[in-house]
This record gives C-alpha cells, sequence and structure tokens, in this order.
C-alpha cells in the first residue's frame, strides 16, 4: 500500500483507526549447532540502530520504541519521511489492536460458521 | 470336438474320453472366468476408489474416536457420569492424568479441536491446562480449576460427555442446525446461526429452477435436432457439443466477462439505453450468476437423452394423428409429448443430480447468495477440517438424492428411463 501510494503515486489513503497488528518473531529451533551466532544475529538485528534502518525500506513500524526518532527517508527518495508513515507513529497507534492467535484457536471455527450464516442472509 | 460314435447307453465322451457333460461345463466356466476376469478391473476400481471411501467418510458423520481414543481414562469416568451433577474428584483425577500423556503423545490439539467444535472457545482451555498437568497435586478438582476456572462449568463438562461418545449424532444436529446436548438431546441453533437448512432449501430450489429451465431450453433443440434434415441437424448437434467438449472453467470465467456488471451484456444495456450507467444489472455473483451458468453447463445433459428418445419415435405417428382431425398443437401434446417422457425423465434426473452436487460454478459465480450447501461442504473438508460435518452434511444430501430417486421411481418408474 505504501509502494502504490508513494511510489506509484496511486491515490490511496491509509486508515489506522482500529489496525490490527502482529508482530513477527525470530526463533531458534532446539538443538541448534549455531546458537551462538544466532544469538548474536537476534541481538543484532532487534537493536534499535537496525530496527530503524529497516523502516526505510519498508513501511513496516519497529518494535522498538527507542527506534522512532532515529526513523529516516524512503531508501530510493529522500523526500519521503517514513516516520508519518510508521504503523506504530504516535498518531497511528492510538486505537491499535493486538493479533491474539489464542482467541483466534479458540473462537475462529464458531465465528466463521457464524460470519457464513450472516453472509448467505 | 465330439466323437460320439460309442454304444447309446455308455456316457457321450469328448475327444480325451471325459465326458462330454463335464467337458461342456469346464467350457462355459472357463468363459464365465474370463468375461468375469475383464469386469474384475472396474469392480475393483469402483470399489477402491468409490464406494469404500464414501462409506468410510459417511461412518466419519457418525463416528468420531478423537476424544475417547486420546482421553481413555476420563472417557469412562464420562461414561459413568449422569452429566447434571457436580463432576467429582476422580473425574478431575482422570482428566490430569489423560491431559498429561495427551501431552506427551503430543495428541492434545486434537482433543482440543475435537472439543471445540462442540464447545467453542475451549481449545485453548486444554492446550493451557495440558502445559501445566504434570505439575498438578490432589487434591486435584481444586487446583486444576485453580489454572483455569471455566473448568468449574459445567458445560464444558457436559460438552466432552457428549465428545467422549464414539456413536454421536451431533454432527447430523449439526448440520441440521441445532445442537446435541446431554440433558435436552437436540436442540435448535440460535437464528443468527441457522445457514445449512436454508442451504439445503436453496440447493433443491436452484437445482430445480435449472432443471426446469434446462427442460424449456434444451426440448425445441431436441426436437429440432431429431426432426431436421440430416444435414442441418449435425451442424445442430455439433454446436450442442461443442460447448459440451470446452472445459467447464472456461466457459463459467466465460459467463462472468459476458454478466459483470462492465461486462458485455451491461455494456450493451447501458449503450441501447435500457440501462442507465450506474443502474447496472447485478447478473452475477448471485443467485441470478448460478443459475445462468448452471443451465448452460447443464443443458446438454438434458438435451442428449431428450434427443435420443426423439429420434426412435416415427413421425409417422404425427401424420396419423393429424390425418385422424387433430389440430398440431393437439398431435403434439397428446401423441409426441408423452412418448418423450422417458427422455424427459432421464434428462431431468441427470441435470437434477448433477446441479445438487454443483460447486466450482457456485464457488466461481455464485457471490453470497448463490452459494450451494456442496460449497459448505469443501469448506468443512478444506479449512475448518471438520470432515465429520461435512460427512454428516453430505449423507444428508446423499439421503435427499436417494428419496428423490425413490419418488421418480415410484411416480414414472425407472425402466422408463433411456439415457441413450
Amino acid at each position: 500500500m505504501f509502494n502504490a501510494k508513494n511510489a506509484e503515486g496511486q491515490s490511496f489513503e491509509m486508515v489506522w483507526d482500529g489496525q490490527i497488528y502482529d508482530l513477527d518473531l525470530w526463533v531458534i529451533p532446539k538443538g541448534s549447532k549455531n546458537k551462538e551466532a544466532a544469538l548474536d544475529f537476534v541481538a543484532f538485528s532487534t537493536a534499535t540502530e537496525q530496527l530503524a534502518a529497516q523502516a526505510s525500506w519498508i513501511s513496516y513500524g519497529p518494535a522498538r520504541a527507542s527506534s522512532e526518532a532515529r526513523i529516516g527517508t524512503f531508501h530510493s527518495d529522500d523526500s519521503i519521511n517514513m516516520a508519518v508513515h510508521m504503523p506504530t507513529a504516535a498518531g497511528n497507534f492510538k486505537n491499535a489492536l493486538q493479533n491474539d492467535f489464542e482467541f483466534w484457536a479458540d473462537n475462529a471455527d464458531q465465528l466463521n460458521e457464524r460470519f457464513n450464516a450472516w453472509l448467505s442472509k | 470336438m465330439a466323437d460320439s460314435q460309442t454304444a447309446p447307453l455308455e456316457p457321450i465322451t469328448a475327444a480325451d474320453g471325459t465326458p462330454l457333460k463335464k467337458k461342456l461345463a469346464q467350457a462355459l466356466f472357463r468363459s464365465r472366468v474370463r468375461a468375469v476376469s475383464l469386469v474384475v478391473p472396474l469392480f475393483a476400481f469402483v470399489m477402491a476408489s468409490f464406494v469404500i471411501p464414501i462409506f468410510a467418510l459417511m461412518w466419519q458423520g457418525v463416528y468420531n474416536d478423537r476424544f475417547s481414543s486420546h482421553m481413555p481414562n476420563l472417557t469412562e469416568q464420562l461414561t459413568m457420569w449422569d452429566g447434571l451433577t457436580e463432576p467429582n474428584e476422580i473425574m478431575y483425577g482422570a482428566l490430569v492424568a489423560d491431559l498429561t500423556t495427551a501431552r506427551a503423545n503430543r495428541t492434545i490439539g486434537r482433543v482440543a479441536t475435537r472439543v471445540n467444535q462442540e464447545y467453542p472457545g475451549t481449545r485453548s482451555l486444554f492446550t493451557s491446562t495440558a502445559r501445566k498437568a504434570k505439575k498438578l497435586k490432589p487434591p486435584f478438582k481444586e487446583s486444576v480449576i485453580k489454572t483455569n476456572k471455566k473448568w468449574d462449568n459445567i458445560e464444558v463438562w457436559q460438552a466432552m460427555k457428549i465428545t467422549s461418545q464414539d456413536l454421536t449424532p451431533g454432527f447430523y444436529a449439526t448440520a441440521l442446525d441445532g445442537r446435541y446436548t446431554v440433558d435436552q438431546g437436540f436442540v435448535r441453533q440460535d437464528e443468527n446461526r441457522q445457514i445449512y437448512v436454508k442451504l439445503f432449501w436453496r440447493t433443491m430450489l436452484i437445482s430445480a429452477t435449472v432443471m426446469g429451465l434446462c427442460l424449456l431450453l434444451g426440448y425445441p433443440v431436441a426436437y429440432l435436432l431429431a426432426t431436421l434434415p440430416l444435414r442441418t441437424s449435425n451442424l445442430l448437434m455439433i454446436m450442442v457439443l461443442l460447448p459440451f467438449w470446452t472445459s467447464l472453467l472456461v466457459r463459467t470465467t466465460a459467463w462472468i466477462a459476458i454478466l459483470q456488471s462492465q461486462g458485455v451484456i451491461n455494456d450493451l444495456m447501458v449503450y441501447i439505453g435500457i440501462t442507465a450507467d450506474d443502474a447496472r444489472f447485478s447478473l452475477i455473483y448471485n443467485m441470478t450468476g448460478t443459475i445462468i451458468a448452471m443451465t448452460h453447463i447443464l443443458l446438454p445433459f438434458m438435451i442428449l437423452p431428450l434427443y435420443s428418445v426423439m429420434k426412435t419415435i416415427p413421425p409417422s405417428y404425427m401424420r396419423a394423428a393429424r390425418s385422424l382431425g387433430a389440430t398440431p398443437t393437439m398431435a403434439f401434446i397428446k401423441v409426441y409429448m408423452p412418448q418423450t417422457i422417458p427422455g424427459i425423465g432421464a434428462g431431468g434426473l441427470l441435470v437434477f443430480i448433477l446441479a445438487i452436487g454443483y460447486y466450482i460454478t457456485p464457488a466461481l459465480v455464485g457471490g453470497q447468495d448463490g452459494q450451494l450447501i456442496s460449497n459448505m461442504i469443501a469448506y468443512h473438508m478444506q479449512k475448518s477440517l471438520n470432515w465429520s460435518l461435512a460427512a454428516a452434511l453430505g449423507g444428508i444430501l446423499l439421503a435427499g438424492v436417494l428419496v428423490l430417486y425413490w419418488a421418480y421411481d415410484k411416480v414414472i418408474g425407472i425402466d422408463n428411463m433411456k439415457l441413450g
């Protein structure tokens, strides 16, 4: 969406109100041979500086609040300030809801059924 | 073969000395074996790929041992429980023991999914308590409820009692918009959750409409095919068969191109001025789209049986009726039409049974109110993975078709059907 709006100039507007966000995670398999190197990488990639740098490539919000202040401009276009396009930007994050796996594990079937019943009305 | 120049009282023997009767029986047996062995591959194929899977799946609609096979101790306790009194300490102890083994065997997910089908919102209750089960200390009733107070809810236990019964009417109850409960038996589902019964009726209605339209459109075509001179009728036949040979998917997507709101028909209507640009007809992604596309796709199944029957009706009958004073309409209705009934029956039954299980076309052009029960069955097979419910829905559909078949046999007679 960010790309369509800013790089391709489509007339889209993001509505951040009520956004549902999800966290991405790193996992190290049990018994991994390179556990130390993996831990180093996780520490590196989730550091303030790296998360802020990631934001200049794609409009994914950094998981650290400390990254927010360091977000720069879009990698190919200096005129775009990425900070305002972050889902985690102060103004965008007011009414955000975290995706709850446990809720969906418990209720997905039932809600899908109700949704289908509602659709077929 | 027979060399029978022997004394009349002795049995007639073949060239190698065996009695002719025995020889003949052997030869007949061999030919019978040969005939049967030609059929065996097909028979085995049909059994393995059709009959056995159907019954295996139908069986799943009433039999589900997910719970009892992974929770044996609790199942034993639940069988003894009356379903109404407060669950006791022994039951909680059995629960903890079974949760611990189920967690160790990694089968807890299956148990949780099964109970969640019966009582939504309990999946994480099972998985999270199972994680802690190993460390729980007696008295178990207290410690289990301490992990999650949902365990104090008798409805959870009632749901477990129902799922612990391998042979269950629960899935058929769900397929009929109801619920099977311990204390009240079959209970109707809330108004806003009822869906399947309505879909069954809609499936029947759409199938009947498609059948009627096919008959209406196919009858004149079949009549032309049977009565026109060979040159013209051959050309007509090709026009019937060409779409029949085209892929189903191609024909369905072609209808999307024709019927959509920016499609051929709507553009034409706007151009001619029949409708305004902002009030285009919605011809697709609803019931109309399903009916139009299905009628087109199933039309050859109506035309071909009709044609094969009409072809055998001698034209002299009509001429005889005319010469005896009947008007053309009268002759057609009284003499010609009754003779085409086997074809109408065969085509109608064929189209109706095909339509009742139709899946791809409604899935593509059905939108909201053009979905059939088969789409719901596919949903439960592929998405929700509730195969038992899919089997129950399929079982009801199969029963419906068999009832219609029986009714057809009573009214018209199945011997009267002619497919070609």
